[in-house]
């Protein structure tokens, strides 16, 4: 593994913490190397690469948590960090009245890296410039393009954590994604999609013909249904989800409200809390089809990785298991809050200078058995949405609308022809209660989760296969 | 050059920049900043986390041959590679069509003042967070949860092209959500520049107020209601207003303002200004991306938009001058300001015959950013108001509408002007109480 990084910096910062009062104390070295390109309507606008390292020092004083971060290494810089850290925890100590503990885990000394064919680092604006004049050229050629706006990135991300505890865990990651947003008009109609890629691997990942074939798709789909799309049927109905959907629905409507840091109260002045309770474990919140699991460790998922930001080793959590609440996501400080014992991994930050604090990574629906077509028979009139563009759910994530961008109206068990913006509003133990078949076709997409404050954005998959809701009432337009 | 990491602060900008020309560039601007930041987070009446963070980091803009890149910069003593490594990234970059120069010529900033007590502050920190916790515990909240911000910092910047200069800045602000007893919440924040006008309790005591006024609440209804925003919510719709602003944004879609210049957006009584010299706001940098000198910009006045923000690039594709408002890719607002009208709150609400009184909003997301068509999600305290009157609080509503609609579908603008930033609004804003009429209100269909 290629690791430039000086981890004595680390071990030096972490002991000063520790010399300097801290009971506990860890150390995050994270240099990134990153390059990126935006291309507006055709236009190369701006390319442009990053290089930055940093380290932040996480203490606990007699139950006060400080946090410091510096993006300067040399010299005393990284000691003075440390002394902040502890500083910044003691000024706290007669404020804490909840004293704040870590659960005990086992202590893991590893290394693991993500293979890459073609490295990131190679990656130079020539490639990433034919990547995108592919997808404009495929916007262009597909449908009336009022304005494009492309941005494709890489970056690799060496990070060194290391714990009083006697955690040494060394990674190496590579992203690789793609941000765009156009626009079609014609005749006075509008239509927008927002869409995003990423995984977590090579260069190679970016093939241009066939990310231009994904987007040129995108944009059909979207242009038929600006021009051929009828209003959706009122009155109740069965809808059908596509996999994006089902998967922002996992992330917002399961995810989230099952983030322990949330169910107690810890981001109740930032993005809230949760309509899920602790005693709300073990009991039914959705049909018996309805599973949903939050996994890290899904080989080049963009959410990847094998330990999470507080050293604790990852594994797959079932958030729902056939419709019951199964598990909440944890990081080691709310482990001890709720009395469960050990964290389940799901501590991230999104760079050095940021706070480990609960998220998800990849959250999906389990497939089941059948296929998408069968999904189908048996439905007198219904709506396919295969795809969304809006979307926002309520603080305690119990309210959610998610509007389709691709959508197509069923009839007797076969899919017809476009319908415009389906509204499904409806509250989470409605929505999840009323799935009655999940179809085999898993499928992932890419999107950056915002939580915390500063706000952190980290990568995630969001995923599931279609699924059936029955006796559904869409929402109304405005 | 075999010491960047000993140049002085204030010198490192000019010499990046003249190391760049020497080397090739044609046009480069460096930016340097310094911060210090401390923060005090805290939930369940209990402080859960103090951070600190020191940052120095320079950006590095360079153009060579009409071809830009760009970088960032915090190891200084890898500048000469740097500057090397985007040199070599501009010779395979292709021509930008949409880069027309930077801004020259030399100016005169406005000095900056900064409170130099507020980056002292350390164990007042928390008294302040005590104070507020207190105070909203005493008006009847149960638990509280906020954070606490100091900001302070410095910013170089030197542009081949002339302008050069540095400022330094200084804030306070503290952002607390109460909760009482059965689901009352209520949401205040406070943000200043000069420490004396900081006053945590009184924030603290009115979000605890919200929340006890707002137990109990019933679910809404839907359908077309007069809707009084207060200020929190309703700058969270003029951020959008004024992002939407930017020709950058026009230009690449997502802007609900296209070709609206000198039509009615708004309603007569909205008068929207971006102002890049406001003493009291948190963002007043006496000079752009550019080194352009900031200044107050009419965006909407009587209703009419007036024109979009630029920088030089934009100002030129739109035909005309720059506004002070780089970005050196998307010009931005500074900070958004709302002409106040002449009504109190109490004034406003009386107007209202059946409606809703909105204290907080979020999850504010665009169906399309170019047709505005949008909702976002009232969140703490809600009111219904029937014949004037307050009568109960409400809950699980959704205000789900176009942006240029609601906007000219505002009423009435009140008087009492505050600044807004929080975890919501990046950009400050500065706003009263807005009464808007028939507001398309959905909720939940099951």
């Amino acid at each position: 593994m290629s690791i430039d990084i000086d981890r004595e910096l680390a071990e030096k910062a972490m002991n000063k913490a520790l010399d300097s009062g801290a009971h506990y104390a860890e150390a995050r070295l994270e240099v990134v190397k990153a390059s990126s390109l935006v291309m507006k309507n055709g236009n190369p606008e701006i390319s442009g690469f990053e290089r930055t390292a940093g380290m932040s020092i996480r203490v606990l004083v007699n139950g006060s948590l400080g946090f410091a971060s510096t993006d300067q290494l040399a010299g005393m810089n990284t000691f003075e960090c440390a002394e902040a850290a502890v500083r910044m925890a003691k000024a706290a100590s007669g404020l804490t009245k909840v004293p704040i503990e870590l659960s005990s885990e086992e202590a893991h000394v590893a290394e693991y890296e993500v293979d890459q064919k073609k490295r990131v680092g190679d990656a130079g604006p020539e490639e990433m410039m034919d990547v995108l004049k592919h997808i404009d050229r495929a916007m262009v050629d597909t449908a009336p393009m009022a304005s494009r706006f492309l941005q494709v990135y890489a970056e690799e991300r060496t990070k060194y954590y290391a714990n009083s505890d006697g955690s040494r865990i060394g990674s190496h990651i590579p992203r690789v994604g793609m941000f765009l947003i156009p626009t079609i008009m014609e005749g006075g109609m509008v239509s927008q999609a927002m869409l995003q890629k990423g995984v977590s691997m090579g260069w190679e990942w970016a093939d241009p013909v066939r990310l231009a074939d994904e987007i040129g798709r995108e944009i059909k789909v979207t242009y038929d249904n600006m021009k051929h799309g009828v209003k959706p049927p009122t009155g109740k109905i069965d809808l059908l989800l596509g996999p994006e959907v089902v998967g922002i629905a996992a992330h917002e409507s399961c995810g989230h409200p099952y983030e322990a840091d949330r169910i107690a109260g810890r981001e109740a002045a930032q993005a809230g809390e949760s309509f899920i309770d602790q005693g709300m474990l073990g009991t039914r919140i959705g049909s018996e089809v309805a599973t949903v699991i939050d996994d890290p460790t899904i080989e080049n998922s963009y959410g990847y990785y094998l330990y999470d930001d507080e050293g604790v080793k990852a594994r797959p959590k079932v958030l729902i298991k056939n419709g019951v609440i199964n598990e909440f996501l944890h990081n080691r400080e709310t482990a001890v809050e709720m009395g469960i014992g050990q964290s389940n991994a799901a501590a991230r930050a999104d760079n050095f200078n940021r706070e480990p604090i609960v998220r998800m990574s990849n959250t999906f629906v389990e497939p089941g058995d059948r296929s998408k077509e069968e999904l189908f028979e048996g439905v007198k009139l219904g709506v396919y949405m295969n795809n969304f563009m809006e979307w926002n759910i309520d603080d305690k994530r119990f309210n959610q609308r998610y509007i389709g961008r691709e959508a197509y109206l069923i009839e007797n068990g076969e899919m017809k022809g476009p319908v415009k913006a389906p509204i499904l509003e409806m509250t989470t133990p409605a929505f999840w209660a009323a799935i009655d078949a999940v179809a085999n076709d898993l499928d992932f997409t890419s999107a950056t989760c915002g939580k915390g404050e500063p706000g952190q954005g980290v990568p995630v998959y969001t995923g599931g296969p279609s699924i059936r809701l029955r006796d559904v009432r869409l929402g109304v337009s405005q | 050059m075999s010491s960047w990491s000993e140049i002085l602060d204030i010198e490192l900008p000019g010499k990046i920049v003249t190391k760049a020309l020497e080397m090739g560039a044609d046009d480069v601007i460096c930016t340097l900043m310094t911060s210090n930041v401390k923060q005090v987070r805290f939930a369940n009446n209990s402080i859960t986390a103090s951070k600190f963070w020191a940052q120095k980091v320079a950006g590095i803009f360079l153009v060579k041959e009409r071809r830009v890149v760009a970088t960032d910069i915090s190891d200084f003593s890898t500048t000469d590679d740097t500057l090397q490594d985007l040199l070599n990234m501009s010779k395979v970059m292709e021509e930008s069509q949409n880069y027309k120069g930077l801004a020259g010529g030399s100016f005169d900033y406005r000095p900056s003042a900064p409170d130099q007590r507020i980056p002292q502050l350390l164990d007042e920190l928390y008294g302040y967070v005590d104070d507020a916790i207190s105070s909203a515990l005493d008006a009847g909240a149960k638990r509280v949860a906020g954070v606490l911000y100091t900001s302070a910092g410095n910013q170089y910047l030197c542009s081949s092209t002339g302008p050069s200069g540095d400022y330094s800045s200084a804030d306070i602000e503290i952002s607390i959500r109460a909760m009482a007893a059965n689901e009352g919440s209520g949401h205040m924040v406070q943000s200043v520049v000069n420490l004396d006008d900081f006053d945590p309790g009184t924030a603290g005591k009115e979000a605890g107020e919200l929340a006890a006024r707002s137990q109990n609440p019933a679910i809404g209804e839907e359908g077309k209601f007069d809707v009084l925003f207060s200020p929190m919510p309703f700058a969270n719709i003029l951020e959008r207003v004024a992002s939407s602003s930017s020709a950058g944004y026009v230009d690449a879609g997502f802007s609900f303002l296209k070709d609206m210049v000198g039509k009615d957006v708004a309603s007569p009584v909205v008068s929207l200004a971006d102002d890049g010299t406001h003493a009291s706001s948190l963002n007043t940098p006496p000079f752009d991306s550019e080194g352009v000198p900031t200044r107050r910009t009419p965006i909407i006045e009587n209703g009419k938009l007036k024109g979009y923000l630029h920088n030089t690039s934009t100002a030129k594709q739109f035909g005309t001058e720059t506004t002070g408002n780089a970005g050196l890719v998307f010009p931005y607002s500074w900070s958004v300001h709302l002409a106040p009208g002449d009504q109190g709150k109490e004034e406003l609400i009386s107007q209202v015959k059946d409606g809703y009184y909105v204290t907080n909003v979020w999850y504010t997301r665009f169906q399309n950013y170019q047709t505005g068509d949008f909702s976002t999600i009232p969140r703490d305290a809600i009111f219904r108001i029937k014949d004037g009157r307050i009568v109960g609080s409400v809950k699980d509503i959704r205000i789900s509408e176009n942006m240029v609609d609601l906007m000219r579908k505002v009423k009435a603008v009140g008087n009492d002007v505050k600044q807004i930033h929080w975890w919501e609004v990046t950009t400050p804003v500065f706003t009263p109480h807005v009464l808007v009429e028939g507001v398309n209100i959905t909720k939940s269909t099951q």
